[in-house]
């Protein structure tokens, strides 16, 4: 008995204690992470801030996420002079009105269309709209593609590198409005 | 005299990536960032080169100092964090960083010597073979992430429905983890809620709430203390270890070079796998490895003659205000410039190494991960005002779920995997469009 006992308040010793939180309080058995004990159902306890911290966590990430959405979906698309773009404005989604510079290039590539592209002028300078894949075909298809001319908005994606004139990458059918046109897109 | 100033420009940008690396939390995207937001950009176009690339080589060294030490990584650190732990746990804190530098340097010079003169006659054809795939291997890279979460929970206590639930509790927060990190790329990425001019920065919130916040929110509420590090003068690992880490960790970092949306930590954890590491101290090599490959190989790519590649976000803002001109007078300096950021960060590491270890011994655990804090919260509101915060905080949110709930941090890439998969397979828009993020 003796023997146990000093083995028992040995093992103890040896616990630090940022590690006490690991053991249950009743039957002192590992336990780990858990909040209750396996073994005699006891409620461990853990620091206060750890369990804190995972309450807020989910709240944060849940609301958050719902709020970042709501931000997003509110936001009206930043309608931007093409004189205006700079570089740091790379990768920014932007809406573009102007008028048809040059009629609409199309590549196909096996029979299939891959890359629509146009260019643009709205007064202070010209952009090139392109469309590439799925979205090129459906453009295509759907008779979205302007004529020299024609005045018309696109919403996109910029794409800046240095030593090349801006561009902007349009990613769906929808995101190109010609005056006097409908569009016949979902 | 060009070849003085390149030169002084990598000196230049390694030192300033070296400081950034040893601050827990920080990426050297944030201060390339800070850079290009302030428009402190070199009037010269043919310093931003060396400047970039020694930025990011010296900062891909020394991020290993905070991973092991003040337990902050970036996202291609995720996995080098529990073997680094331990180590420093056992006082050992400055062999692990040394050994993941040792795998970073290595690393270097087989980018710079055998791979810089391959890769130009090799690339063009592994990346017409790659191509048409992409979008079926990053799918399946999704579903290995997934699948290989383990449960670790659930092994104790008897056996029952409680058991069971506990067991799956721990996948089941990778998944979720996964799905929300991924709606959050997907509003990053199809409709930003920042202005035009925060566009460059936008997924700064993300990665540093998902990644850099958590960790050091946790060491600020922990009661953790770093024991007393042992200051060897020798690594105790063969050459064997040192080889077979690098080798894993160049064919992670190559493979996460190649394909777009695959990171760092993603091609650190493949590689991994894929040769069945057991040792830790191969682990952290090959993590180093990883990340050089990784970060500086995919900048190089920029510089190919003759192939127009761009992978990473290094050479995206790099290419906003650099235009390489495809041939050898871009690829070489490149080289060198690497070669040199690589040497004289690999030197500044028992240096740094020292002085962290000094810091914390002085200031505390708790002081500098506050302080890093406010650094990284700071950065953000900077560069993209209070809806970058807002961002950060949600993504804060979901970062602390894996942490909290015992499963691994590296589904946090869902950030930005699921949006590179949905995009590379034409579904992006329409995926969007049905949740509602674009109308």
């Amino acid at each position: 008995m003796e023997t146990n006992d000093s083995d028992s308040s040995v093992a103890q010793q040896k616990i630090r204690p940022d590690e006490q939180a690991a053991l249950c309080p009743a039957c002192r058995r590992f336990i780990g992470p858990l909040d209750t004990c396996p073994y005699c159902e006891c409620p461990a306890e853990k620091p206060v801030g750890l369990k804190l911290l995972r309450r807020i966590a989910i709240l944060l990430a849940v609301v958050g996420l719902c709020l970042v959405y709501a931000a997003s979906i509110s936001r009206d698309v930043h309608a931007m002079p093409i004189g205006d773009i700079k570089p740091v404005f790379n990768s920014a989604r932007v809406r573009i009105s102007g008028f048809a510079a040059e009629n609409t290039h199309v590549r196909q590539k096996y029979g299939k269309t891959n890359l629509v592209s146009f260019l643009i002028y709205d007064g202070t300078n010209f952009i090139t709209a392109m469309a590439f894949g799925n979205c090129a075909e459906m453009i295509a298809k759907q008779d979205c593609t302007p004529e020299k001319g024609d005045k018309m908005a696109v919403v996109g994606r910029l794409s800046l590198k240095a030593g090349k004139p801006p561009r902007i990458v349009i990613e769906r059918p929808g995101d190109i409005t010609i005056a006097g046109r409908e569009n016949n897109v979902p | 005299m060009e070849t003085i100033f390149i030169l002084s420009a990598a000196v230049a940008g390694t030192i300033a990536g070296c400081a950034a690396g040893c601050i827990p939390g920080f990426h050297v995207y944030n201060l390339l960032g800070v850079m290009i937001t302030s428009f402190a950009m070199p009037d010269s176009g043919n310093l931003l080169p060396p400047l970039f690339i020694g930025m990011i080589v010296g900062w891909t060294m020394t991020a290993a100092i905070p991973s092991v030490l003040l337990a902050a990584p970036d996202e291609s650190a995720l996995l080098m964090v529990l073997p680094g732990q331990k180590y420093a746990g056992r006082g050992e804190g400055f062999e692990a960083a040394m050994l993941t530098a040792a795998g970073a340097l290595l690393a270097a010079f087989l980018l710079v010597i055998p791979a810089g003169l391959l890769i130009p006659i090799l690339l063009p054809e592994i990346r017409t073979t790659l191509r048409p795939h992409g979008y079926w291997v990053l799918w399946s890279v999704i579903a290995f992430l997934l699948l290989s979460e383990w449960p670790k929970l659930g092994t104790r206590g008897q056996g029952g429905w409680r058991r069971f639930i506990e067991g799956c509790s721990t996948p089941a927060a990778g998944i979720l983890t996964f799905l929300m990190a991924g709606m959050l790329g997907l509003v990053l990425r199809y409709n930003p809620p920042f202005p035009p001019k925060a566009a460059l920065h936008g997924m700064m919130p993300a990665f540093a709430g998902l990644f850099a916040v958590p960790w050091l929110l946790l060491n600020i509420v922990s009661r953790f203390q770093l024991p007393r590090q042992e200051q060897r003068s020798a690594l105790r690992a063969s050459g064997r270890h040192i080889l077979r880490g690098t080798a894993a960790g160049c064919l992670g970092g190559g493979f996460a070079a190649l394909f777009p949306g695959v990171s760092g930590g993603i091609g650190g954890l493949l590689a991994g796998h894929a040769t069945a590491q057991r040792d830790d101290r191969v682990f952290l090599v090959s993590q180093g490895a990883s990340r050089m490959i990784y970060y500086a190989g995919a900048l190089l790519l920029m510089f190919l003659p003759e192939t127009g590649y761009s992978r990473g976000t290094g050479a995206f803002l790099l290419g906003t205000f650099y235009e390489a001109n495809g041939g050898m007078n871009d690829y070489l300096p490149a080289l060198g410039s690497i070669a040199v950021a690589a040497a004289l960060s690999f030197l500044l590491m028992r240096p740094l190494l020292r002085l962290t270890l000094w810091c914390v011994n002085k200031f505390g655990f708790c002081r500098i991960s506050t302080a890093a804090l406010s650094v990284v919260i700071g950065l953000v509101f900077v560069c993209t005002g209070f809806m970058g915060l807002l961002v950060l905080a949600a993504a804060t949110g979901i970062g602390l779920i894996p942490v909290l709930f015992h499963s691994r941090r590296i589904n946090c890439l869902g950030v930005i995997l699921l949006p590179a998969a949905l995009g590379m397979s034409e579904l992006g828009p329409v995926v969007a469009s049905a949740l509602g993020i674009i109308r």
